[in-house]
């Protein structure tokens, strides 16, 4: 079957233009580890009373995995596509049978793809260096995870079907991205944040991301709420961004 | 035999901007057929019309018997091409791209015989961004192939090319219609549409102003022929005037030129002969295909 093909061939190379880009992979993977290898030397696990019990590397990790998802999908996905889409990539694409989901659906593997060797590697060494513990609720956590993935590559699809060129898209990108990774608790956790800032952080869906994949992993509960959330972007974006999708 | 591309009253505006007027046109099976014009003559929005990549206003098209916006996958199959504003990633290596547009047809090529044939091979492991301009032409033709089509589109392959690769990428085209595939040229450089194609249609502010053979194109834009020869200045005598045939003398330069029909060029060497006027160079010069698209567009024949 050659779409099977077409999918798996287009995938593979995606990502190893992925891995093409320095840029890009630094941002996604080496800024999250680069995190907590410093927060990890500057504080110990211990459990907290102030944190529910849980130890600052139990909180943090879960938002160093938001934080490749969101990069993956606010930054890297949008220029991808719209810079693919201004240079006529897309539109030599569009004179072949592919079909325009296979080209959305490689995407978004590649985005699960790299957000995983992300969550490979934080775990791997917050477990080894620094004490992290393990997931209270794994299939919970490993649930989160796959709905803040599509929920975000959903909302890096819009960004790339609305915003007109490759440059609005990557300065669009970035101001919604910035503040985001800030004020959601993907960086540092929001309790430290003065109160108007966790009150924007309630706006941002970066923050559903977090608690999404943090309260399993810590109190063993599934955050629904968050969940509702995160699946409402999957649903919305994906219907917005098929229905306008533009080769060029 | 009916026709592989048959194009009939197409019309796209683009708000204010009326791209394709009035096209029409078939190409036959086996044919290199040419679409010149003006650069903004509706050319390359017509043949991406015809290929399915944009939605007429108004007019039909059949590619290969199908309905190209209906039908559009089993039409992507079967037609190979290169577009003039289009590219790959920067950091695709050469047989990368070859290995990955294969994978989206049914019936692919070799991707190591294409390599071979359009002398891509030594650049198999080079990435897209270090190639020359008449590499990413070849790789362009290549990947035109790569689906082992029965009829390619061209844009404006010879572009920006030098002319040693222009004629090197016209051979190309050679060697595409020798493996019996139909070729759609879209140029605006005569000497290659005379060069290359069985028939041309000359589109001009988005309508077809003519289709026909170059040859009868070039007939057609008149039966004027020029004689031309060096003379002191000042030689502009009645008797040249006078010879049957001769409808004009003039000078360009230290030139004499003399416009006429019929077998000009032996009437004026006789009447120069026989005045004891035999200069060194004489030559007729024939109406180009450039003149006849000179003639058939431009300023005059447009209405907007």
């Amino acid at each position: 079957m050659p779409s099977a093909t077409a999918l798996a061939k287009t995938t593979w190379m995606e990502l190893k233009l992925f891995a093409r880009e320095p840029a890009a992979a630094f941002f996604t993977l080496v800024l999250p580890v680069l995190l907590l290898v410093l927060n990890g030397s500057t504080n110990t696990n211990q459990p907290s009373a102030e944190l529910g019990g849980a130890g600052t590397i139990d909180v943090l990790v879960p938002g160093y995995i938001a934080l490749v998802i969101a990069t993956l999908g606010l930054t890297n996905l949008p220029t991808v596509l719209a810079t693919y889409r201004e240079r006529g990539v897309l539109r030599r694409l569009q004179a072949t049978p592919i079909q325009p989901a296979t080209i959305l659906i490689a995407q978004l593997l590649v985005q699960a793809l790299v957000a995983t060797i992300g969550l490979a590697v934080l775990v791997a060494l917050g477990t080894t260096l620094f004490e992290l513990r393990a997931p209270a609720a794994p299939a919970a956590v490993i649930g989160a995870y796959v709905v803040s993935v599509l929920g975000f590559t959903a909302f890096g699809f819009v960004l790339a079907a609305v915003l007109p060129t490759a440059r609005t898209t990557s300065a669009v990108s970035f101001a919604l991205y910035l503040p985001m990774i800030f004020l959601s608790g993907a960086t540092w956790p929001r309790e430290v944040l003065p109160q108007w800032a966790q009150r924007v952080g309630d706006a941002l869906p970066l923050t559903y991301a977090v608690d999404a994949i943090k309260e399993p992993w810590i109190a063993g509960t599934s955050h629904v709420a968050a969940l509702g959330l995160l699946l409402a972007m999957v649903v919305a974006g994906t219907t917005v961004s098929s229905r306008l999708f533009r080769w060029a | 035999m009916d026709p592989i591309v048959s194009a009939q009253g197409l019309s796209k505006r683009y708000g204010a901007v009326h791209a394709v007027r009035d096209v029409s046109l078939d190409v036959g099976r086996g044919e290199v057929f040419g679409i010149v014009g003006p650069n903004g003559a509706g050319k390359t929005t017509a043949v991406e019309i015809m290929q399915g990549l944009r939605t007429p206003d108004a007019g039909t098209v059949r590619l290969l018997g199908l309905d190209p916006q209906r039908d559009g996958v089993a039409v992507r199959q079967r037609v190979g091409t290169q577009l003039q504003q289009a590219v790959l990633p920067d950091r695709i290596k050469v047989g990368e791209a070859l290995d990955l547009y294969a994978s989206y047809y049914d019936h692919p090529a070799d991707s190591e015989a294409l390599l071979a044939d359009w002398d891509l091979t030594d650049k198999r492991g080079a990435a897209f961004e270090s190639l020359s301009g008449g590499q990413r032409q070849r790789l362009f033709i290549a990947l035109a192939l790569i689906g082992t089509p029965e009829i390619v589109f061209l844009d404006e392959l010879t572009t920006g090319l030098d002319p040693r690769a222009r004629r090197a990428t016209w051979d190309h085209i050679r060697a595409v219609r020798a493996r019996g595939v139909t070729v759609v040229l879209v140029t605006h450089f005569m000497d290659e549409a005379e060069a290359l194609c069985d028939r041309i249609a000359v589109v001009d502010g988005g309508r077809t102003a003519a289709l026909d053979t170059p040859a009868h194109l070039t007939r057609r834009a008149g039966g004027a022929q020029r004689v031309r020869f060096s003379a002191p200045y000042g030689f502009t005598p009645d008797w040249l005037s006078a010879t049957d045939g001769v409808e004009r003398v003039g000078r360009t330069g230290d030139d004499v030129v003399v416009t006429g029909t019929g077998p000009l060029l032996a009437r004026v060497a006789t009447t120069l002969a026989a005045h004891g006027a035999t200069p060194d160079d004489l030559t007729v010069e024939r109406t180009s295909l450039e003149d006849a698209f000179l003639a058939l567009t431009g300023p005059a024949q447009r209405d907007r």
